[in-house]
């Protein structure tokens, strides 16, 4: 075992051990956990429900029904149509995007700043007819019915059971709509070809809650969003506090928008995301969303750790890059007992050239650094006495 | 340590953005702190053949922070190790992130900041360090409530600031406990302590001041503080101490197990060494 580099070395053997304590420190400061103090600003605001993402509007043409709907019978056209449906006017409207509805009655909508819009409309002439739902032209790929019919499993849309006296039923067809859109949002941005959205989908993802869409534009790169909520969805604020009159859950999300860089080669620096908070209305009156100031995305992580060789104490910093690991962390020594003449400690030039794969796992990166460090570590202590040498 | 001690408790870096840091170094100018420091060629000479003995003398930077030290001759101080050590706490800290500040303070018989306010601009660091200097006589007491004060306000500001506020207490006396009456509040700040010290003899009680810092460190601390203390009068020990501070106490363990830093030694060798001794070739160890 190697010797331990404690003040009880062997030089001073010849004087007395190093002091202890008498008495044992107190239990509190030894079991202490470090958690986050309280009362620090934000980002982290007291725990609120999840936003349901109610800022997408969800349009989705119903042309397609089960076939045990209740406007199976009559003829629709299919998804991607545009036109107003030839049908007779017992079935379901299929109405335009943004034309004037005259048959039909707008239940709900609601806009988002870049999301598709949806509509639900109801035939005000056969109210008891399902809605239709009418969805945007970026969403032509959308088709929730066909879902069903290929996962094949027998299960159905709830249109396939429309019971116009059930309350909830609108409620249950908006969650089914939306749970559906949300996979459909998460499989269009797992195709997107770029390796920084690529990483982040498969180290983000699997935390619950999070939920991606596409945003393309026209007059600028398409972006992947990511809303991220803050807050737990089982803690309802307006139950916590008696007398809230807040009668929606309130929900908080981080927005953070990638863009998505066309090449996929590393040369130029992909661009930082955008980050953003959005709150529902009510939580805005007690703690304003714009006034918060976001942390700026980092450049790069940085770690550092302590070291030693014999007596030769030395600090090694870390820089991981965005493209970690592609591209490999860049390392800088530094030493605790060579300073310049100003006093500033020796630090060794950043290496970056030493053996790397990005497909080792990650054990083996570690094991490989380590030991790249310890035969390293005693060029840099060379290179340090020279240069205090060179000083002098 | 014993191979078949049980094995130190995993530790496990819990992923968080941590909040930068405002650092109050407060220094002892007790005499005491005049007191010489052992040469490092003067110790690799009496050590023989121990580890201590490297090749390169390492001499801490003169007080006025100009050209190192001539040689072992010259005598090296506890405040030029102070002053060298902070000056490797603050590049290092400000390396690992630019964002932490620092401020720093003398103490006498009790405490004065040596320029208001917190900052984290290397140069103006380096200003405050050199400015301070050991007194030529030993102070009646070592009083440490304006410390706890000054801290406190700080520890508040600094929580509105969304950063974490730590004291740095660097004291030098062998004989003086440090006294307080600073009574049981909320605490808001992380205190870690360096103290160095002669080695007990019969005129001195360096162990009852350690023990009185200790309680010190209970008393006020918000995390894990640490407390490292010396009594060799190696300025690399007292570096490497240093640079134990540099931890985040967010980011810390319990200083019971504490073990850091670690020799390093290639995984490989031994397996070579064991294959060099008896040729035939063994399974991997850890």
């Amino acid at each position: 075992m190697s010797p331990s580099a404690d003040a009880a070395g062997p030089a001073s053997s010849a004087s007395a051990p190093p002091l202890t304590p008498s008495s044992r420190r107190s239990s509190t400061t030894s079991s202490r956990t470090p958690s986050f103090p309280s009362g620090y600003a934000l980002p982290s605001p007291p725990a609120l429900p999840r936003l349901r993402l109610a800022t997408r509007r969800l349009t989705w043409l119903a042309c397609r029904w089960d076939r045990s709907g209740p406007a199976a019978a009559t003829a629709a056209p299919p998804i991607g149509s545009r036109s107003p449906s030839p049908s007779a006017s017992t079935t379901s409207t299929v109405t335009h995007p943004r034309s004037k509805r005259s048959n039909g009655t707008r239940v709900w909508n609601c806009s988002s700043d870049s999301a598709t819009a949806g509509d639900f409309v109801y035939n005000a002439l056969s109210p008891k007819v399902a809605p239709d739902v009418v969805f945007g032209p970026e969403d032509e790929r959308f088709q929730p019915l066909v879902d069903y019919d290929v996962a094949g499993n027998g299960d159905k849309s709830c249109l396939a059971r429309w019971d116009c006296r059930a309350p909830e039923g609108l409620l249950a067809l908006v969650q089914e709509l939306r749970e559906l859109y949300i996979e459909y949002q998460k499989k269009r941005v797992h195709m997107v070809d770029d390796a920084r959205v690529a990483f982040e989908l498969s180290t983000v993802l699997s935390k619950e809650g999070i939920e991606v869409c596409m945003v393309p534009s026209a007059d600028r790169p398409d972006e992947v969003k990511f809303a991220v909520p803050l807050l737990d969805s089982d803690l309802d604020i307006a139950k916590l506090v008696p007398g809230c009159p807040w009668r929606l859950p309130q929900k908080i999300h981080l927005q953070v928008i990638f863009p998505i860089s066309r090449s996929s080669s590393y040369s130029s620096m992909p661009s930082a995301p955008r980050l953003k908070l959005i709150s529902t209305p009510d939580l805005k009156s007690l703690l304003s969303v714009e006034d918060v100031k976001l942390p700026p995305w980092s450049n790069g992580m940085r770690a550092t750790i302590l070291s030693i060789s014999g007596i030769f104490t030395f600090l090694v910093h870390f820089a991981i890059p965005l493209q970690f690991p592609k591209q490999q962390p860049v390392l800088t020594l530094q030493s605790s007992q060579h300073c310049n003449a100003d006093g500033t400690p020796i630090m060794s030039p950043p290496i970056n050239d030493y053996p790397w794969s990005p497909r080792w796992d990650q054990a083996d990166m570690v094991e490989r650094i380590y030991d790249f460090l310890t035969d390293e570590c005693q060029n840099f202590k060379k290179f340090c006495s020279d240069a205090i040498t060179q000083q002098k | 340590m014993a191979t078949d001690a049980a094995p130190a408790p995993r530790y496990s870096l819990l992923p968080g953005r941590l909040p930068a840091e405002d650092i109050l170094f407060c220094v002892d100018v007790d005499l005491e702190a005049r007191a010489e420091m052992k040469s490092a060629a003067a110790a690799a000479a009496s050590s023989g053949s121990t580890s201590t003995a490297s090749p390169q003398p390492t001499q801490p930077a003169g007080a006025a922070g100009g050209a190192p030290a001539a040689g072992p001759r010259t005598a090296v101080r506890r405040m030029d190790a102070i002053k060298q050590a902070l000056l490797l706490f603050v590049h290092s800290k400000l390396t690992m992130c630019p964002d932490h500040r620092f401020a720093f303070g003398s103490l006498g018989e009790a405490f004065s900041m040596v320029k208001k306010g917190f900052s984290s601009d290397a140069g103006s660091a380096m200003e405050a360090i050199h400015s301070l200097s050991a007194s030529e006589s030993r102070y009646a007491m070592a009083d440490l409530t304006q410390l706890f004060m000054t801290a406190n306000q700080e520890g508040t500001k600094a929580e509105s600031q969304g950063r974490l506020l730590r004291v740095v207490l660097i004291y030098c006396r062998s004989s003086m406990k440090p006294q307080h009456q600073w009574p049981v509040k909320p605490k808001n700040f992380t205190l870690d302590i360096i103290y160095l010290h002669d080695k007990p003899s019969a005129d001195n009680c360096p162990q009852m001041v350690y023990d009185a810092l200790v309680d010190v460190l209970d008393h006020v601390s918000q995390y894990e503080g640490y407390i490292l203390e010396t009594g060799q009068g190696l300025a690399r020990v007292l570096f490497r101490q240093m640079c134990i501070l540099l931890s985040h106490p967010l980011q810390r363990c319990i200083q019971d197990d504490l073990d850091i830093p670690k020799q390093v030694a290639k995984k490989t060798l031994a397996i070579e060494a064991a294959q060099n001794e008896d040729g035939t070739p063994v399974s991997s160890q850890q």
